[in-house]
């Protein structure tokens, strides 16, 4: 167990053979809150938006077809389990993959809206998290490169990393978690499905602040 | 520890009641009494609630939860001297709430609150990153051992001023008529919260309570050191009147110019870590 | 979806009774402090949105509300 000043005692390591994830303080709320929002998509429906219909005083509420409702549930369900493992990860190679994996997830909640827009702005955010993953293995690359392990474990507070890798970390972390690329388009109005749509924050969210941690640490 | 809690909210309420009537005083109206937000509270709460019927139900009560739930953990971490990383996660925790609310009610007006929120989280975030110049100079991020270096070393608010600046503009982007407080701005109605009423409206206030005593009094412990808690409280009511002043002879900026302001900031400080702490 | 003045009621003594209980049990050394906090963060929230709920739940029909034009 490493205790460095940074994020609060470790509570628990996680033996799943060569690769130990671990829990400290911070990673532990961390994983408690996407645990919460992974509860939230499974059991809350989805909510209907009110549009105003323009030229006149009417508005009407949009309604989810069912199978587009399941899909959704099941993307975002899946990236919920994709933060948990970002979350907990013990070493840089598995944390790329799991980012990467909340990207692909991401981009399925959206994809799902059967709305030309919001097809178009998901094609878009597939582009960015496919150009994400170049500096975000690259970035776990130097490090090995650099120091010879992957692994969180022999790294912590060493300072061995350079530099680049971890910034090459967080670009590609900013990459995969794609909630800024998406708020910064109109698109989010007109997809409607709240629990799920907010799972996207979530997982970026959640993304920045374990690389913020990582990137303190090794 | 219940009492810790109840203490912060209402403290809060107080402090939100002492910003509204200074900013009045400033503008020159007489401006409601300083318990007026406690007794706003408690008038939401004695109003008939139900849940609108576009909401998404459990999402949209869920979020009010969360809202206190998350601010309780940031005073608790505040209070048993945690990390101040985690203080950071709560913040950005904070986003997803807000977020939260204005999509789960399925009000247009809701909705463009939540936008705005994730849009300025990406300038917020930046700013409140730069707890890690903190991390540079002091060696810790462990709320004890920034107090013991301010002990030592005297206040970090000298050694570290860039980085106490971007956390004031993140305490000030998150008060009430703030410049910087375009989730809640008028032409949007409530913006986020338009849609929460009644009983959800009264524990978001609370909730918000907790969130302006926690902030500035994570202030305080960061960038001042430790201090008598009544001189605590003092400085806290003098940092809240220098905000009140911003916010009073600052009109609401438009999202773009939130953004920018602050990612012009955040890069500013940026260069000023780099500089100071990782290039020598 | 209103709730019933007596699930509210049973809510709030319910987390009031886990907070108080929690928070007394820590002075009193019993109980670790992070089991304390955890208890605490979780059943506050409850405890303050049913309070509302409590003491604004109406007992009879109430009157049929606004719904738009």
């Amino acid at each position: 167990m490493f205790d460095l000043p940074i994020e609060g005692a470790e509570l628990l390591a996680v033996e799943f053979g060569d690769i130990v994830d671990y829990f400290s303080v911070y990673t532990a709320v961390l994983f408690a809150f996407a645990l919460l929002f992974i509860g939230l998509v499974i059991i809350s429906r989805p909510e209907k938006p009110v549009d105003i219909v323009f030229g006149g005083d009417a508005y009407y509420t949009k309604e989810i077809p069912p199978e587009q409702l399941r899909f959704q549930r099941f993307m975002a369900i899946a990236c919920g389990l994709a933060t948990l493992g970002a979350m907990v990860s013990g070493d840089l190679f598995n944390f790329t993959l799991f980012s990467s994996m909340i990207g692909i997830t991401n981009i399925g909640i959206v994809a799902a809206v059967k709305n030309r827009h919001v097809l178009e702005a998901a094609y878009q955010y597939g582009i960015v998290a496919m150009v994400a993953t170049v500096p975000l293995f690259g970035g776990a690359a130097i490090a090995l490169a650099a120091t010879g392990t992957l692994s969180i474990w022999e790294l912590a507070g060493a300072g061995a990393v350079p530099l680049l890798a971890k910034m090459l970390l967080v670009v590609g972390v900013m990459g995969e978690g794609m909630a800024p690329f998406y708020i910064g388009k109109a698109e989010i109005t007109r997809a409607p499905g709240a629990p799920y749509v907010l799972m996207i924050h979530v997982s970026s969210l959640l993304l920045f602040l374990r690389v913020v941690e990582i990137a303190l640490t090794v | 520890m219940i009492e810790y809690l109840i203490f912060a909210v209402f403290a809060g309420l107080l402090l939100h009641g002492i910003h509204r009537k200074a900013i009045a005083r400033i503008q020159g109206r007489p401006g409601p009494p300083v318990w007026q937000e406690i007794l706003h509270a408690l008038k939401f709460s004695f109003k008939e609630t139900w849940i609108p019927a576009t909401a998404s139900e459990t999402l949209f009560v869920a979020v009010v939860l969360i809202a206190i739930g998350v601010w309780s953990t940031a005073l608790f971490v505040l209070l048993t001297d945690g990390s101040l990383l985690l203080l950071f996660a709560v913040y950005m925790l904070h986003k997803i709430v807000e977020h939260g609310l204005g999509l789960s009610s399925g009000s247009p007006y809701g909705k463009f609150g939540a936008i705005r929120s994730v849009m300025s989280a990406a300038s917020e975030i930046p700013l409140f990153a730069t707890i890690a110049a903190v991390y540079l100079v002091t060696g810790s991020l462990m709320i004890s051992d920034i107090q013991a270096w301010q002990v030592a070393h005297g206040p970090l608010l000298f050694t570290a001023l860039p980085a106490a600046i971007a956390l004031y503009i993140v305490v000030l982007a998150k008060m009430h008529y703030s410049p910087f407080a375009v989730i809640e701005s008028k032409e949007i109605v409530s913006g986020n919260v338009t849609e929460h009423f009644g009983v959800w409206r009264a524990a978001l206030d609370a909730a918000f309570g907790l969130k302006t005593f926690v902030l500035l009094y994570a202030f305080i412990l960061i960038f001042l050191g430790p201090m008598p808690l009544l001189l605590a409280a003092a400085v806290m009511v003098l940092l809240l009147l220098s905000l009140s002043f911003i916010c009073a002879l600052t009109p609401m900026l438009s999202p773009f110019d939130t953004v920018t302001i602050q990612i012009g900031v955040a890069g500013l400080i940026v260069v000023y870590v780099l500089l100071a702490g990782v290039i020598p | 979806m209103t709730m019933k003045k007596q699930t509210a009621g049973a809510v709030t003594v319910a987390a009031g009774i886990v907070c108080v209980a929690a928070s007394v049990a820590w002075r009193l050394g019993l109980m670790e402090t992070w089991i304390a906090i955890v208890l605490n963060v979780v059943a506050f929230p409850f405890f303050l949105v049913a309070l509302g709920l409590w003491w604004n739940a109406a007992e009879k029909e109430g009157d049929t509300p606004f719904i738009g034009y």
